[in-house]
């Protein structure tokens, strides 16, 4: 028994690590082909770039906090068997309640910015968490309540936000001094603190490290954690085994909101001296395809959303020294989610090994009879 | 002698897990006779009907039509041949008209086009030709089940077949539908048609049928002309002989009633009476046993008693509180462990732990709980135990459940529902499909609990031998019906108990006595 | 008070125009749906044809090639969806997000290599597009002739669709086992056919009618092809489809409405602040619109079991009665 469950996680592990590999492997051929001057420097900037100076490593890990705490939201979400992608979203509506306090009222102009920053960051945090939890809980309300399918909602949710966002944005706090829409600077002590000399690398990774642990503690140390992996994994058992399933459903999506609120909080205050997205930001995207990479198992997230922000930022890093446009590693997203998420991939092999296996222990469990 | 349509010679088929589902059975059917194949759940009929139709192929054994040997590849192919098949799940789409459902992959019409018209005329010329009377305009989602069942059957005859099989058609009808279904089979018998009727009801064997043939355990036990033959004949090839009693059990010395069911009623989805005022009672200290053939409303008892299902009328209360209107965890938490019968879908999550899987009702126990977080440690300690005490054999309590036997996959299931210090104890099929270990494992448990933990259990099987064996008082169900009670199971033998399941005795409310 | 006319007219005929790649995707998206699954990779095939289209157009200077290789370019991304899923054993959705994504990154890619941009193919590629037509007759109807006539081609196109779809679905064969095989799959195997075959069939006409609102974009609308210039439409046919549960006409109406919304965005915008207001306003109709229908639907199921259980209940007691 043992032999056939090492080999099974021997090919699932191979499964993602191979799909890595290939799709790495296809976009080197093409970064050659395309690179007219100097192929070898191209692949060079692309595998190697992201961490040769402080700055760019920095943009790595503050993708990183982000891609981490999205990712985690959303592999609770997917665990429990939902497809709810609001998400992305909630990355451009989820920090508007924030920016509205801290640059439209009078407590935000004149009391808050007197606050310690630790206290501001708590509360950009806290509201940035709850908003995306309400818009996490659009979708599901719809699945759970009225029987309407989380993914078209979810999907056409995103666009919704994208343009509630910019029209809070341009009849409230936009900065008019600014030649395209954007709010004023955040306040030093309402932002997450750059390090390393002004780069990316934000204060914020603590907030995703926190959410890190948390959200292992909750999936893997509570019975709440316990209850949405067993929805997920079989729905009927959950519910014979006295689990109310809807309100783990909802339960799981509004955890999967608040990260994504998280996620939100981190990104726009910590990478962005004020706020001006325009489109979507591909991190709730990035944050799923984490998710999947991790095969619904948060303790895996850590790992697959540094491979998401290094994955993209070698990108930057191509794109500002090479003419290689960014763009290729979407693409490049498409190939791993293809050989990560395919059962049948390597299928063959896994069965093929697994029959080895137990034909083997057939026939040393006879030797042991006739020896007997 | 009219002609021989269909032979099966010598059919021996072996599953890859080494399970023999059919040994050396043959059996044939004639033009214009209705042939009834009979047996209990799991005798194989099943398995011999998929190899007739395609799905499974055998080891040995030739198939003969009209006297000639053909192999059967697929469905369609058996179709091509003259088979037809009218499963007991229809085959049906809802949101399609009759006659599109009946033209479904034989549409008429020129090229691409799908002639409407014409396919409701051929629907027509068929609804008469065989005597079905269906409206061909009617949608499917609108129709009722007997009439369903009209249109599946001309489904497989305007596809030019001539022999048809038809799995237990009558689980799902109403005694009406049952009996126009038959005047429509005697029709086609009539016409030529040979017609295979699984079932395990006798009476209907009796009116319907011209010859019979008997499996159990994959083996032909009987076969013969129907007007040979009588019901308490057809019932001892049915049951199997009685086997020695291998657990050594004190007599029950019954307390207190733990589980009181009063004139419960329930009616299913599509309109049935599934369960007609049923009353008992469970008291500490005993195993009651309910026999039946299967789909005379034990599922929906046992799913009903342990809050899968809603009832329509009628009392249950669980150590005197009423159930109705409580939920899963609150029946749970009066004092419920249940052990399903579908192991797969209800019993077990596949893809997590052992530890996870034996968690699953303990996660609001106060003991597993620190806080807001679960006790590791003591769960952790906890599964050790069960592991040990139930002796599953796993690499430990983190091995996720699929990579287990189904033995030990019922270890898991009966280690988490024996160990919650629930007083009654549903269990439904326990031991279906799992090795003999195991097997007296649970038997065991189940007596030893009884007697020593002031636990009252209902224990549901289609095993005659294992429900005598472990139970110390005896109900029998029947069309959803109790129709028989023994107090004194230890006399009783496989085939009185056979009869009475199969209908060819029944008791008075009198001579059933006290339910409890 | 003619300029009024005139105004509403102007408005419609736009309105029409707006609204034409949402018909051409939502009809496509009927038939998945129809088949039991959502086309969640609409943008995917969309895009690719659009910049398909405009790249073989050019390079032949035949604009029917240019379609043709367009709509072909999109079943191939259709079989691979198909071949993924079903083959390989991917998750359908997944893979459709996955491919809407990396062909938006995709099509800008090819851009780049090919016209060293990597925003538009406007002004370096010398593509071809389908004209508007006018109608002979209805042209000279005043208001008719103003709204539906001078119309693009592919606009016509369009609306012939909505009958082809419908027949395609309701009149032929393969409609009637796309319908069967999205409702109950093992009623279509038992009878011998293989569902994933219907699935792969309706995929590849999904792609086909679903291309020709891309193509339509880049070769209609405009004359270039432009960086996501699909701007979630995929999406919000697929959506339309959805809302209209696999109708046809259900599904031209539900397009003409978002469309109304696109449109009224479009004229307004000069005259108001809250442009980005209006740039919500039809994804905001698209949820309420969507949960008002699943409701609707969900209680309706409701009521036909509760009907039918009692009806049954009734003829079982009466015939106990009479028994």
């Amino acid at each position: 028994m043992k032999k056939v469950e090492r080999i099974d996680k021997m090919f699932e592990f191979l499964r993602v690590f191979l799909g890595i590999v290939i799709a790495f492997l296809i976009c080197i051929i093409i970064i050659v082909l395309m690179s007219n001057e100097d192929p070898a420097g191209a692949v060079y900037n692309f595998m190697i770039g992201p961490f040769m100076t402080p700055r760019r490593f920095g943009q790595v890990l503050a993708k990183y906090s982000s891609y981490l705490l999205a990712g985690l939201g959303m592999c609770f979400i997917y665990a429990a068997g939902r497809f709810n992608m609001a998400g992305e979203g909630c990355i451009n509506l989820a920090p508007m309640p924030v920016l509205l306090l801290m640059f439209y009222t009078d407590f935000g102009k004149n009391v808050m910015i007197g606050f310690p920053k630790i206290v501001n960051l708590i509360i950009i945090i806290a509201l940035c968490a709850i908003a995306g939890a309400i818009i996490l809980m659009i979708p599901a309300f719809g699945r759970e309540k009225l029987g309407a399918n989380e993914m078209v909602t979810s999907t056409i949710m995103n666009y919704f936000c994208l343009y509630a966002a910019l029209w809070i944005l341009k009849g409230t706090i936009t900065d008019r001094s600014r030649s395209f829409l954007g709010t004023p600077d955040f306040p030093e002590n309402m932002r997450f603190t750059r390090y390393w000399n002004g780069s990316n690398f934000t204060s914020g990774i603590f907030v995703a490290i926190i959410g890190c642990i948390i959200a292992l503690v909750i999936f893997y140390r509570t019975p709440l954690g316990a209850k949405i992996r067993m929805c997920g994994d079989n729905l009927q058992f959950a519910i014979y085994s006295g689990i109310n399933a809807t309100q783990m459903m909802f339960i799981a999506q509004l955890i999967g909101g608040l990260f994504a609120g998280a996620a939100a909080a981190v990104e726009n205050f910590g990478i962005y001296n004020y706020y001006y997205q325009s489109l979507l930001t591909n991190v709730g995207m990035d944050g799923l395809l984490a998710a999947v990479m991790a095969k619904k198992k948060p303790i895996f997230v850590p790992i697959t959303a540094f491979i998401m922000a290094y994955i993209r930022s070698a990108a930057n890093v191509l794109n500002a020294n090479t003419n290689i446009p960014i763009e290729l590693v979407t693409m490049l997203q498409a190939v791993i989610v293809l050989f990560v998420a395919a059962e049948e991939f390597l299928g063959g092999a896994r069965r093929k090994a697994i029959y080895e296996i137990s034909r083997k222990e057939e026939e040393s469990k006879k030797s042991t009879e006739v020896a007997i | 002698m009219s002609k021989e349509l269909l032979r099966m010679e010598g059919i021996t088929k072996v599953y890859p897990n080494g399970f023999m589902a059919s040994k050396n059975v043959t059996f044939s059917v004639n033009e214009g006779e209705i042939h009834a194949l009979i047996g209990e759940n799991g005798a194989g009929k099943t398995t011999l009907m998929k190899i007739l139709f395609g799905h499974e192929n055998c080891q040995e054994g030739k198939i003969y039509i009209n006297g000639e040997e053909t192999k059967i590849a697929n469905p369609l192919d058996a179709i091509a041949k003259g088979i037809g098949m009218v499963h007991q799940h229809f085959m049906q789409v809802p949101n399609l008209t009759v006659a599109e459902n009946i033209m479904l992959g034989i549409e008429p019409g020129k090229g691409q086009i799908f002639d409407r018209k014409e396919a409701i005329r051929q629907t027509q010329e068929a609804a008469e030709k065989y005597q079905l009377d269906v409206d061909p305009n009617a949608l499917i989602r609108d129709l009722s089940v007997g009439y369903k069942q009209k249109v599946e059957l001309l489904k497989v005859l305007i596809r030019g077949v001539r022999v048809l099989i038809l799995d237990e058609p009558t689980a799902v009808l109403t005694p009406q539908e049952t009996a126009e279904l038959f005047v429509q089979l005697k029709a086609l018998r009539d016409q030529g048609y040979g017609i295979i009727f699984i079932s395990h009801k006798l009476e209907e064997v009796m009116e319907l049928c011209n010859r019979c043939t008997v499996l159990r355990h994959g083996q032909v036990t009987g076969h013969g002309e129907i007007k040979d033959l009588d019901p308490v004949k057809l019932s001892r090839m049915m049951v199997e002989k009685d086997l020695d009693m291998k657990i050594d059990k004190v007599p029950a010395t019954p307390t207190k009633t733990i589980l009181h069911v009063e004139k419960l009623n329930y009616v299913n989805d599509i309109g049935k009476r599934v369960l007609k005022d049923v009353t008992f009672g469970i008291r500490a200290g005993e195993v009651v046993g309910i026999a039946g053939v299967e789909g005379n409303g034990q599922t929906e008892l046992s799913e009903i008693i342990t809050g899968l299902l809603h009832r329509t009328s009628g009392q249950i209360t669980l150590n005197d509180t009423e159930t109705d209107g409580k939920n899963i965890r609150q029946i749970r938490e009066l004092g419920l462990a249940h052990i399903s019968e579908d192991r797969m879908k209800y019993g077990i999550a596949q893809n997590l732990s052992i530890r996870d899987n034996i968690a699953s009702i303990y996660l609001e126990n106060p003991r597993f709980k620190k806080g807001l977080l679960l006790n590791t440690k003591e769960l952790n300690r906890f599964v050790d135990q069960c592991i040990e005490e139930f002796e599953i054999a796993c690499t430990g309590g983190e091995e996720a459940v699929r990579f287990l036997s189904g033995g030990n996959i019922q270890k898991v299931i009966i280690a988490r529902e024996f160990s919650c210090g629930a007083n009654l104890i549903v269990a439904n099929q326990p031991t279906r499909g799992i090795d003999v270990g195991t097997t007296d494992l649970i038997r065991r448990l189940l007596v030893q609990y009884t007697r020593e933990k002031e636990v009252g259990a209902l224990l549901i099987s289609s095993d005659l031998t294992e429900i005598l064996e472990v139970s110390d008082r005896l109900l029998v169900m029947k069309g959803g019906q109790i129709v028989a009670q023994f107090n004194d199971v230890k006399s009783l033998t496989t085939e009185t108990l056979g009869e009475y399941m199969l209908g060819v005795k029944s008791m008075t409310t009198e001579e059933m006595g006290e339910l409890f | 008070m003619v300029g009024m006319v005139d105004y509403i007219t102007n408005f419609i005929y736009s309105l029409i125009r707006i609204a034409t790649p949402l018909i051409f995707v939502s009809l496509g998206s009927c038939i998945s749906q129809q088949a039991g699954l959502l086309n969640m990779a609409a943008e995917a095939m969309m895009l690719t044809s659009s910049l398909v289209g405009v790249l073989v157009s050019a390079w032949f200077q035949n604009v029917w090639i240019g379609i043709l290789a367009g709509m072909f370019s999109s079943i191939l991304i259709a079989l691979f969806l198909c071949w993924a899923t079903f083959i390989m054993k991917v998750d359908l959705y997944l893979m459709s997000i996955s491919l809407n994504m990396a062909l938006v990154g995709g099509t800008v890619f090819v851009v780049w290599m090919v016209t060293g941009t990597k925003n538009t193919t406007a002004g370096v590629i010398q593509s071809l597009a389908l004209g508007n037509v006018d109608i002979p007759i209805l042209k000279d109807i005043p208001i008719l002739g103003a709204i539906f006539s001078g119309h693009n081609l592919f606009t016509y196109i369009s609306l012939l669709m909505v009958f082809v779809v419908w027949f395609l679905l309701f009149r032929t064969k393969i409609g009637l086992r796309i319908r069967a095989s999205g409702q109950n799959p093992a009623a279509i195997e038992s009878i011998g056919i293989n569902p994933r075959k219907i699935y792969t069939l309706a995929f590849v006409m999904v792609a086909a009618i679903g291309s020709l609102g891309g193509m339509y974009l880049s070769m209609g609308y405009q004359t270039f092809f432009i960086r996501n210039i699909t701007a979630n439409r995929g999406f919000i046919g697929m959506a339309a489809a959805t809302i209209a549960n696999g109708m046809p006409v259900g599904s031209l109406i539900m397009s003409l409405v978002f469309g109304l919304a696109y449109a009224i965005t479009n004229y307004v915008k000069p005259y108001i602040v809250d442009s980005y207001f209006l740039s919500a306003l039809p994804f905001l109709m698209i949820i309420v619109f969507y949960f008002i229908m699943s409701a609707y639907r969900s209680q309706e199921e409701a009521r036909r079991l509760k009907a039918a259980r009692k009806k049954l209940e009734a003829e079982q007691e009466s015939s106990a009665n009479a028994a």
